[in-house]
């Protein structure tokens, strides 16, 4: 969506207008939801969740300010419902007395596409390296890739400095790497599968040089 | 850097190789493309590079289930159409605390409801005008179009304005807008022109849009006011549960309150509301009537008449309008009438000899 066009409704919400606030809520709803499944992989906290966060935005607009973007504020929002409701919820649940702030961000099989240039055994291999990142690492990884925010934005959603965001993000897709490439070599090692034609995800050079190393 | 040495995880690594896999129209993804033209040999490599950072790329969005999206778009609607509607409560201990909570929420809510936006609620580079009391100010905006502001009233609009955009301005007080024409056929519908034909302004909870007219906009105190001197107005009332509004004909005067938010409509002489503009009132064989319409409109005078044969009467004459008193002794003159005025009442009394 035309970033002015947001911008503009953005506006119109702030002086009351109440049709201008029920397109930015049709307009964000899919991304917030999705991005509300991430966090918690719950449907029905995510959907009270975006509810409340809108019903706060309308009644406080009138001390609501320009924003330079909708779409990250919005995020950003999300995020700070979605940890405040599970906090509340684990509370009365009294599972779980301590409650931490980190996410558990969920992927499944079903988040991909299976890309044309994509075998399925690489699409396991990516999944299951998702799969060990750390939960902040996965979090902007998937706010960078997915969502397509930039450093800044994704500084501001998740509350760290960008630089923490970089070094997250690094470390996730070496991560990503690294165990795309161990996978590899395990498979080659035991005979299941040998080297793939055009494997996308090592280059050979590597995967010499790991053989070397074992 | 040097890219000729750039493994596959290098060119992961690199965040302008990575902008180049998100858009390959960025100005990043055009340098990645020129470069690997000449340096055909990291083609393979870059293309390792590339197919594994879209692979991340490529993640489907959770499905919305069917249906969800009208229906929370229905749940939002009703939780705004009362306000007190049940919170979740954690605990009892908490409903009273919340109770009061909610009770000032109310209050704050309905209240904020008609406030309409200060200019600090837009973004972007705008331009304010603003004139102080009993000061006026007429200022031709970007298209050409000639505003002039009345006493103790601001107008905001977009620093620069461009053919494609609506014209858009927010008014807080009294302005009168001599609007000019974009539209190539004049007189054309309202509602279907080109978004970029219309002109905008937001005053007091109103949206009023035109093509190409005279009006005069006065918004004061939770109360405005719309009059329309010749042409075609439409004036929509912004409401997120009972959105209303109304297309205005030369002579109409349409009005909303906080009291009474509906759009109601009534005649009046428009020459008398955009008066003030030449500093003098003209009354022309202008019922007593409408005079009585015009100070409350205007100045917020409330009206009594001792005999109301007085209402029946016509006044002709030449009056400034800087001063209300003025215009009130005036008019005792003419109706030989007694005038005390005790705050914003006015009466008139018959003369005593």
């Amino acid at each position: 969506m035309p970033a002015s066009q947001d911008a503009s409704r953005w506006n119109s919400f702030l002086a009351g207008d109440g049709q201008a606030f029920e397109e930015i809520f049709q307009a964000h709803y899919p991304a917030l939801y999705s991005y509300g499944q991430r966090l918690t992989g719950d449907g029905e906290l995510v959907k009270d969740c975006i509810q409340n966060l809108f019903q706060r935005l309308w009644h406080r607009r009138a001390s609501l300010g320009p924003v330079a973007e909708v779409k990250p504020y919005l995020f950003k929002a999300m995020r700070h419902e979605v940890a405040a409701e599970s906090k509340a919820r684990k509370r009365r649940s009294l599972l779980q007395s301590a409650y931490n702030l980190e996410f558990e961000v969920q992927y499944s099989p079903e988040d991909f596409i299976i890309a044309q240039q994509l075998t399925a055994e690489q699409h396991a291999r990516l999944l299951a390296g998702l799969g060990q990142l750390t939960n902040r690492q996965r979090e902007a990884i998937y706010l960078k890739f997915f969502d397509g925010f930039e450093y800044d934005r994704i500084s501001e959603i998740m509350g760290l400095a960008q630089q923490s965001i970089r070094n997250l993000v690094y470390q996730g897709l070496k991560f990503l790497r690294k165990s795309l490439l161990i996978c590899l070599l395990l498979a080659a090692a035991s005979g299941r599968a040998a080297m793939p034609h055009h494997c996308i995800f090592c280059d050979n050079s590597q995967y010499i040089r790991l053989l070397a190393c074992l | 850097m040097d890219f000729l040495r750039y493994s596959v995880n290098d060119f992961v690594f690199d965040e302008s190789f990575q902008a180049f896999v998100a858009d390959a129209d960025s100005e990043a993804g055009r340098l990645w493309q020129a470069w690997l033209l000449a340096h055909p040999q990291q083609q393979a490599e870059a293309d390792r590079a590339h197919a594994f950072v879209r692979a991340l790329h490529q993640a489907r969005p959770h499905a919305l289930p069917a249906g969800l999206l009208p229906q929370e778009l229905r749940r939002l609607r009703q939780a705004l159409r009362v306000p007190a509607a049940q919170p979740r409560l954690r605990s009892q201990r908490r409903v009273r605390r919340l109770a009061g909570a909610l009770g000032a929420l109310l209050l704050a809510s309905g209240l904020a409801w008609w406030q309409w936006p200060r200019p600090t609620a837009l973004a972007g580079p705008m331009a304010r005008y603003a004139t102080g009391p009993n000061q006026q100010r007429t200022l031709t905006l970007p298209d050409g179009s000639v505003v002039t502001l009345n006493g103790s009233s601001a107008l905001t609009t977009a620093a620069a304005w461009t053919a494609e955009t609506p014209r858009e301005v927010w008014l807080t007080g009294e302005g009168y807008f001599q609007v000019t024409h974009r539209a190539a056929r004049p007189g054309a519908d309202i509602e279907a022109a080109p978004a970029s034909t219309k002109f905008v302004v937001h005053a007091g909870g109103l949206r009023v849009a035109v093509l190409g007219t005279q009006f005069d906009v006065n918004s004061r105190a939770g109360d405005t006011k719309v009059v329309l001197a010749s042409g075609k107005v439409a004036v929509a009332r912004q409401a997120l549960l009972a959105p209303d509004n109304l297309v205005m004909r030369p002579g109409d005067l349409i009005e909303t309150s906080a009291a009474h938010p509906a759009l109601r409509r009534r005649h009046v002489e428009p020459a008398l509301y955009s008066g003030w503009t030449q500093g003098r009132l003209r009354f022309r064989q202008t019922p007593m009537r409408e005079v009585v319409q015009l100070l409350r409109d205007s100045y917020g005078l409330r009206v009594v008449f001792a005999d109301s044969a007085m209402l029946r009467k016509t006044i002709v004459g030449e009056v400034p309008t800087t001063n209300p008193d003025v215009l009130l002794a005036a008019l005792g003159k003419v109706l030989n009438s007694e005038v005390v005025r005790t705050g914003n009442a006015v009466r008139f009394l018959p003369a005593r000899h």
